[in-house]
């Protein structure tokens, strides 16, 4: 039973008189079904709404002579006749008018949305910023060209990175030439991997200060990623998506314009041999044309510093080649520097113009591979050369989460 | 491929400015979202089952108990926009498992380092978990079909229902991405995320109304966001619905409550790969 009775019909079913002002609103009720035995729960009446806050009302309980009221009167009433605070508001107001506009005006905006992001939203950003684009020809030369006035592509003043007590990298001096492939090797926890976070701005050093591309890290770290392309560790190339829509994801981050994307995205895909797969799904990949696919990523924007975690780690002998040629073809053609970390000695040995060996958050030893093998002894390779700084023994580093990164690589590449 | 051009900056670098570069970069991040949901859809129909499973189940058994006062409509009609909103709610709160999974692979780190704003990142998200809502919503609307409630089908209160849930759903998919960005791990997300959702879902009108609870369960409900989705879709979707607080109170709670949350999110988003 539900809706609207005036007050006596309250009264009949409670057996009781409530000194009330107005007729209220019931809003449900539990009545009694047949055939079971009443109890005092079957006269609760809900009352929502009343016109007017109400006052817990007097009530008075009535002797009449309705049989039904008779039976219930001794019941105790359940109902203190104080609506919720929410509920005691006034009666609707008439609103149609302004929901229309709100719905007219939020559909519009839905429309505009859609319509912009899925087909021409760059003709929006730029009649917003036409003012901007006047500007363009006087802006581009007053960008300042790092590697005429500065001779280091990296270069780190007494860096330092703490997590609590643990001093990960401890007041590093790295000197980076320009143009070179610079080679960061030590064991696992030696602190390449908090090197390479801090100079690509992904995390902000404890003390020290360091410039990348001639922009520091900490005061300008925006123009220090638009100067630079890093691949991480893990193969991160999104898998669902297909090596076209990976670098188009890029070259939107990278603020390309919709000209740009195009020809660049080819040429990026011709260079990295990887033209006839562009259209296919980048789980459908293997390891080294994924990882193909990431420097194409990486180089679509013309970075003055690249950096590469590992970037072979897990892929089989030719795929190792295949990036390695590429990487050396991209470096001479673009007199980009490169920062490589590495375990492997082979890459540091063929790729690497200068190594520096890290060891406990600290520079270990530095050079030109040759110059290092000759400190070491007559005849020593680099992994003599590693073992001789890196202390030789089973080292503290190495968390179990390196392992686990690395076997989750490997698993991936099948 | 020359040299020459492999010198060459982006010539849009010199013309782009804050806002346009986020309308972009937002919508690329959106974008790539949706192409992944849309290759491989399963997941959204998958979804519909908890759905069809309220309101068929359990909406079919509590309609028969008189108890709860839901005004002029059947407790069936009452209770969809609830199932509705719950759905959305489900479906966006564990969006955060999915930015643990792409920090895990690195794919975090690499947005990271590109220049684009970090906003971007979690409206991006938000604005691809209200499009998973919409389609939530259409499963929704033809439930209620199959089970004879009375929609409401004048286009604009559509546009409302569609509007709601894609901001609800931006909501909770935000939230979900401020605790992924604190507990960093599958394993403690995935506990949280359970531990999220039943009180969110039971501290909301969902299905019941406000004028049931105790004060203080009323005092919490009235401060989470599912409420005013809720209210929102109950004016909105279904004949002979009522809200209780104005629709633009509804959405006007939600915007705000969104904004904070993508605020704080944003901030939040560069300590996942510290």
């Amino acid at each position: 039973m539900t809706g609207e009775c005036s007050y006596e019909a309250v009264i009949r079913l409670k057996g009781a008189t409530c000194a009330f002002p107005r007729p209220v609103v019931i809003s449900h009720l539990f009545t009694p079904r047949p055939n079971t035995r009443p109890d005092k729960s079957l006269a609760v009446a809900f009352l929502i709404d009343t016109p007017k806050r109400l006052k817990t009302p007097v009530i008075h309980r009535k002797q009449n002579s309705d049989p039904i009221s008779n039976r219930y009167k001794n019941a105790p009433l359940p109902v203190t006749f104080k609506p919720p605070r929410q509920l005691r508001r006034m009666k609707r107001k008439r609103w149609v008018l302004e929901r229309e506009t709100l719905l007219a005006l939020v559909s519009s905006l839905c429309c505009a949305a859609l319509l912009v992001s899925f087909a021409r939203y760059e003709i929006l950003a730029k009649a917003l910023h036409h003012k901007n684009s006047r500007a363009t020809d006087a802006m581009e030369p007053m960008e300042p060209t790092p590697q005429s006035s500065e001779p280091y592509a990296i270069k780190t003043d007494e860096l330092t990175r703490k997590f609590g007590e643990m001093t990960a990298v401890d007041a590093l001096n790295l000197r980076v030439s320009s143009g070179k492939i610079f080679g960061l090797l030590g064991p696992n926890g030696a602190g390449k991997s908090t090197t390479i976070k801090m100079l690509t701005t992904l995390l902000e050093p404890t003390s020290g200060s360091a410039s990348v591309a001639g922009f520091d890290i900490v005061r300008a770290p925006a123009q220090v990623r638009r100067h630079i392309g890093y691949v991480p560790q893990l193969l991160s190339a999104d898998g669902g998506l297909t090596g076209f829509e990976n670098l188009m994801l890029s070259a939107k981050l990278y603020g390309m314009n919709r000209a740009e994307r195009k020809v660049r995205i080819a040429e990026a895909l011709e260079f990295m041999g990887l033209t006839e797969s562009g259209q296919r799904v980048v789980k459908t990949y293997s390891g080294g044309m994924i990882r193909r696919l990431e420097l194409a990523q990486a180089m679509l924007h013309r970075p003055t510093v690249m950096f590469l975690d590992e970037p072979t780690i897990g892929l089989d002998p030719v795929a190792r080649h295949a990036v390695w040629d590429r990487l050396e073809d991209l470096q001479r053609e673009s007199q980009m520097t490169v920062l490589i970390t590495t375990h492997d000695m082979d890459e540091a040995d063929e790729l690497c113009d200068e190594l520096a060996i890290l060891h406990q958050g600290k520079v270990a030893a530095v050079g030109e591979p040759d110059a290092l093998k000759a400190t070491v002894g007559p005849d020593a390779t680099l992994d003599d050369v590693f073992v001789h700084f890196s202390g030789g023994s089973i080292q503290e580093g190495g968390s179990y989460r390196d392992v686990r990164q690395a076997r989750r690589t490997a698993s991936r590449l099948g | 491929m020359t040299s020459a051009r492999l010198d060459a900056r982006p010539a849009a670098w010199a013309e782009s400015s804050a806002l346009a570069g986020l309308f972009t970069q937002t919508a690329a991040i959106a974008e790539v979202e949706l192409k992944k949901v849309l290759r491989d859809p399963t997941e959204l129909f998958t979804r519909a089952v908890q759905p069809v499973l309220w309101l068929v189940v359990f909406g079919q058994v509590f309609s028969r108990v008189r108890g709860i006062p839901t005004g002029k409509v059947s407790y069936l009609a009452f209770m969809t926009p609830g199932i509705l909103a719950q759905s959305v709610l489900f479906a966006a709160i564990f969006y955060g498992i999915a930015i643990i999974w792409e920090r895990d692979l690195g794919i975090v780190h690499k947005l990271l380092v590109s220049p684009a704003n970090r906003a971007s990142f979690v409206l991006g998200k938000a604005i691809s978990s209200g499009f998973r809502g919409s389609i939530q919503t259409v499963i929704i609307y033809l439930i209620a079909l199959a089970l004879g409630i009375g929609i409401r089908w004048r286009p604009l209160d559509i546009a409302g229902v569609f509007f709601g849930v894609a901001l609800g759903s931006a909501i909770f998919a935000t939230f979900s991405l401020i605790i992924a960005c604190i507990v960093k791990s599958r394993e403690r997300f995935m506990g949280i995320g359970q531990l999220m959702t039943m009180p969110l879902f039971f501290a909301s009108n969902a299905i019941y109304p406000l004028s049931l609870m105790p004060r203080w369960l009323r005092v919490i409900a009235l401060i989470n966001p599912l409420t005013y989705l809720v209210d929102a879709l109950r004016g909105l979707m279904i004949q002979g619905g009522e809200s209780i607080h104005s629709l633009p109170a509804d959405f006007g709670v939600m915007a705000v409550i969104f904004i904070i949350l993508a605020t704080i999110a944003s901030r939040l988003y560069p300590t996942l790969v510290r």
